[in-house]
């Protein structure tokens, strides 16, 4: 036993009392004062700090009402994936599939599986920003640039780049139609995430901006004949990242 | 067969049984809490009431923003109430909370402050408050200056763990960090610990 190995099993979380009944941890003490002294001091501890219990009794009683737990992950995910496509195929509906018969085979494969993957990402991210104290299984920042970074190179992969007349246009529509969509998904998804309690509103706003967005770039690649890289990068990505932004300065804001 | 007496796991006792307890404890209330059970949220006041007291008070060393923070606190929970899982652990979601409650009480004072210092500003030298109803004893004061030695994401680690007999694993939880992080600052928490530990026993030799 050394010193750094009692460093170590402490911070390993084991208790200082239970390493202390140890005979090779009570032997090193014996031997090393600077353990002892560390041992000694984890072993006192800071007793009781009481405050006062009827103020906070108060608040706890204030307005108590039954209230229904946070639904069940399944539930939760469910939702999500249905206000994405719900608002995904309103879009669609309402602007029209121009773009789906110009998209080849691989392209659709590859786009799809890159949406579904962040969307993967993306949504246990917002589950746990949902509770206090959930466990991180994806850091919500990690999903998000992976989204808006992932977006453009994907977009200058698969199509070809070149620039065509109407660039300006044509983008301030996909743009409009796009944040529209984001918002209406944003929105929505902004109502099941009352339920829980996040911590973080700037974080979860950004989560929240980001799902709309993915809903409208699904949208836009079927309703948008245009499929050359710099107008997708562009224009769908502006309509990716502006929700993101928007939903981190109303959620930091709110917060 | 085995008889009940041999089948029944002894009870724990120390810091592992009373952690166990109060564990057991929290889960019991916080379901009643959220039917709104009024001698449940009494009752989870003064169970769960000197955990938070304990970390605000290792954290600040300032029991005058102790009874600001709890307050505070206890507001978040209530509201956060229907966010608890039913079943699951309540100390991470609670210390989350607690954790939250602290961070955003730093940043208004820095806002209104309007000084630059880092969160470690927010922590005064333990105070020697004789108000009632705080037990500020001695002990309690020289086991806080040495926490204050640390650096705040430390601290905070340290804190849970020690104060609060809580696992890595429900650090983990409360802080949003993963396992290997918390170990980590806690293994360098433990060796800065040394240091201000020598450093005071040599402050007290030249007293």
């Amino acid at each position: 036993m050394t010193c750094e190995d009692l460093d170590r099993r402490l911070s390993e979380g084991a208790r200082a009392a239970d390493l202390a009944a140890e005979p090779a941890v009570a032997t090193h003490l014996a031997r090393c004062p600077e353990c002892a002294r560390l041992m000694a001091w984890l072993l006192r501890g800071i007793g009781d700090v009481r405050v006062d219990s009827a103020r906070a009794s108060e608040i706890a009683r204030t307005g108590l009402k039954p209230v229904r737990s946070l639904p069940p992950a399944r539930t939760l995910i469910m939702s999500l994936a249905a206000i994405v496509a719900g608002v995904a195929g309103l879009h669609v509906v309402t602007m029209g599939a121009d773009g789906w018969p110009l998209l080849s085979g691989s392209q659709a494969i590859v786009f799809a599986a890159f949406l579904a993957v962040t969307l993967a990402l993306l949504a246990p991210a917002w589950l746990s920003s949902l509770r206090p104290g959930a466990r991180q299984r994806v850091h919500p920042v990690a999903a998000v640039l992976l989204l808006a970074a992932g977006f453009p190179a994907l977009a200058a992969l698969l199509f070809p780049v070149r620039l065509a007349e109407g660039l300006a246009a044509e983008g301030v529509r996909c743009v409009a139609g796009g944040a529209m969509a984001a918002a209406m998904a944003s929105g929505l998804l902004f109502l099941v995430t009352r339920r829980g309690y996040p911590l973080d509103w700037g974080r979860t706003g950004a989560l929240l901006g980001a799902i709309g967005g993915l809903a409208a770039v699904a949208a836009l690649q079927v309703s948008c004949p245009r499929h050359e890289a710099v107008h997708l990068a562009l224009w769908h990505g502006l309509a990716l990242i502006l929700p993101v932004l928007a939903g981190f300065l109303a959620g930091r804001r709110a917060g | 067969m085995a008889s009940p007496e041999q089948d029944a796991v002894p009870p724990r006792t120390g810091a592992a049984g009373a952690r166990e307890a109060l564990d057991a404890e929290l889960l019991r209330l916080m379901p009643r809490y959220q039917d709104a059970d009024r001698a449940a949220a009494d009752a989870l006041v003064l169970t769960a009431g000197p955990v938070l007291a304990r970390y605000f008070y290792s954290l600040t060393g300032d029991t005058r923003l102790v009874e600001d923070l709890v307050q505070e606190c206890w507001l978040r929970i209530h509201r956060a109430r229907q966010s608890y899982r039913r079943g699951e652990p309540v100390l991470p979601w609670l210390m989350a909370i607690a954790r939250h409650t602290r961070v955003d009480q730093y940043r208004r004072w820095k806002r209104s402050s309007g000084r630059e210092t880092g969160i470690d500003g927010l922590v005064r030298q333990p105070s020697s408050d004789p108000r009632p109803g705080i037990e500020n004893s001695l002990q309690a004061r020289e086991v806080v200056a040495v926490l204050h030695r640390l650096p705040d994401s430390q601290r905070e680690v340290l804190t849970m763990m020690k104060t609060n007999d809580m696992s890595v694993e429900e650090v983990a939880l409360a802080t949003g960090v993963s396992q290997a992080a918390v170990k980590q600052k806690a293994f360098r928490a433990y060796q800065a610990i040394r240091k201000a530990l020598g450093v005071s026993r040599r402050e007290e030799n030249e007293r």
